[in-house]
């Protein structure tokens, strides 16, 4: 039972992931990259150790 | 005081003879005993001796207790972030150097030199004497243990060693019952902890630090508790409260011209409103921090990387490309932003072609985020990225790779 629960929860988790739209999708590999690479990276400044 | 190595340093260093020295006030042999510490001579003897060395018995008393109250004013200033006042210290503990080692201070004196190269940032002076103290570290007391520790792990911090610090910080928590830490002990932790980006742990330890420096109205320590929990709220999506601590610091640091640290708080001003998608009210905050900054500053690079990303997450290419530029062109000359320096170069390569911009995470950016191992969350973003875009060119070995490499 709980075997069967994982696995619906599992194909429900892949169906629905970016990855799977994408693969029906049009979208190219550079548009992707492009639309991924939108993460905040920039650090915040700490104060001194001493 | 150890009085026999004493006498035997000052009559060395005037080239004066044992039998000369020793002439009508004890024997050649007995003098011998005395300088090599293996006899105790009586007080009166001493003083003859150190008189003729023309050195007052008295006045050496009187250093030992001269060394015993600068070291724990030396300790207080510290603690206190005095910087003005630990050189003076410093200073005068300099002038007294020589005398030092014959008092019982000798270990701690050491290990506060240890603290005050570490204050300075003067690391290759510092890893010097960490390897001193190591090779005397069976000779220390349970608090001088204590202390070369703790003092390792301040120096792990600014090697950037954040997981072996914390290792140290952990033991020595663990080892005291929990109890019995200050306030600077607290607070280095509260640093390791954000720069680990643990930030429920860093607010945790931070709260403590806080509270302990308000009680001791320790106001320099209080500005820089505050700074670490600002970016730790910010981080946990608290915002109210990380505004709060900004807001504070801000009025707080003009109050004490504290100049210096503004640039700093209005970055993580910044910082706070690009969380809160505020991105106008973050390129305010960074424009006000870079104008407070001189260029080639570390934290210059740091708030104009920062504001190239917020450009171009805003489409604002030219913008950005310009604070790309400038980054990664001056950033070879500056220590401790070669990570700015390497996305910025991924981010220019990007707006080119972002098929070698993913060649260039893999050859370059990749390695050095590993080879740091301390930059976890970037990494994963990384290896998700590569792991999509490989996915999608059919790649699934190298997709599958930096997935596994997520877990």
């Amino acid at each position: 039972m709980k075997k069967s629960i994982i696995l619906v929860a599992f194909s429900l988790l892949v169906l629905l992931s970016p990855a799977a739209k994408d693969v029906s999708s049009p979208s190219s590999s550079n548009e992707l990259a492009a639309k991924s690479i939108n993460y905040q990276h920039a650090d915040p400044i700490h104060p001194p150790v001493g | 005081m150890e009085f026999g190595p004493l006498i035997k340093y000052y009559r060395t260093q005037k080239g004066i003879t044992q039998k000369e020295l020793a002439a009508g006030i004890c024997s050649i042999p007995h003098l011998s005993k005395i300088e090599n510490n293996s006899k105790d001579a009586n007080e009166e003897t001493i003083s003859l001796l150190l008189a003729r060395l023309a050195v007052s018995f008295e006045e050496m008393e009187e250093k030992e207790e001269l060394i015993k109250t600068l070291l724990r004013d030396f300790g207080e200033k510290i603690n206190f972030y005095l910087r003005d006042e630990i050189e003076e210290i410093y200073q005068k503990l300099k002038q007294i150097e020589h005398v030092i080692p014959f008092s019982a201070h000798m270990y701690s004196y050491e290990l506060y030199k240890y603290r005050y190269l570490l204050f300075k940032g003067l690391l290759s002076e510092a890893e010097v004497q960490r390897d001193i103290l190591h090779k005397q570290k069976k000779n220390f007391s349970q608090h001088e243990k204590y202390l070369f520790r703790y003092y390792n792990a301040v120096f792990l911090i600014l090697k950037g060693q954040y997981r072996k610090a914390d290792a140290i910080f952990d033991e020595l928590f663990v080892e005291n019952n929990h109890e019995s830490v200050n306030g600077e002990f607290l607070y280095h932790w509260t640093f390791v902890k954000s720069s680990l980006d643990q930030p429920g742990h860093a607010i945790h330890f931070g709260k403590q630090a806080l509270q302990i420096f308000m009680n001791q109205h320790n106001f320099y320590r209080i500005l820089h508790t505050l700074m670490v929990l600002g970016i730790n709220y910010s981080r946990s999506s608290i915002y109210e409260e990380a505004q709060v601590c900004f807001n504070h610091l801000i009025r707080n640091a003009e109050l004490l011209k504290e100049e210096k640290i503004l640039p700093q708080i209005y970055h993580n001003m910044g910082y706070l409103q690009n969380r809160m998608n505020n991105v106008k009210d973050a390129l305010r905050y960074y424009e006000k921090s870079l104008s407070l900054q001189p260029i080639k500053n570390q934290h210059y690079y740091v708030t104009l990387y920062a504001m190239g990303e917020l450009y171009y997450n805003l489409d604002l290419i030219e913008k950005a490309k310009e604070c790309f530029q400038h980054v990664k062109s001056l950033s070879k000359e500056i220590v401790g932003v070669k990570k700015q320096s390497l996305l910025s170069s991924f981010y220019l390569t990007h707006m080119e072609s972002p098929e070698k911009a993913m060649k260039f995470l893999e050859a370059k950016v990749i390695p050095y985020l590993e080879s740091a191992k301390e930059h976890k969350d970037d990494l994963t973003r990384y290896y998700k990225l590569l792991s999509e875009h490989h996915n999608q060119n059919g790649r699934y070995f190298e997709a599958v790779n930096y997935l596994s490499k997520i877990t």
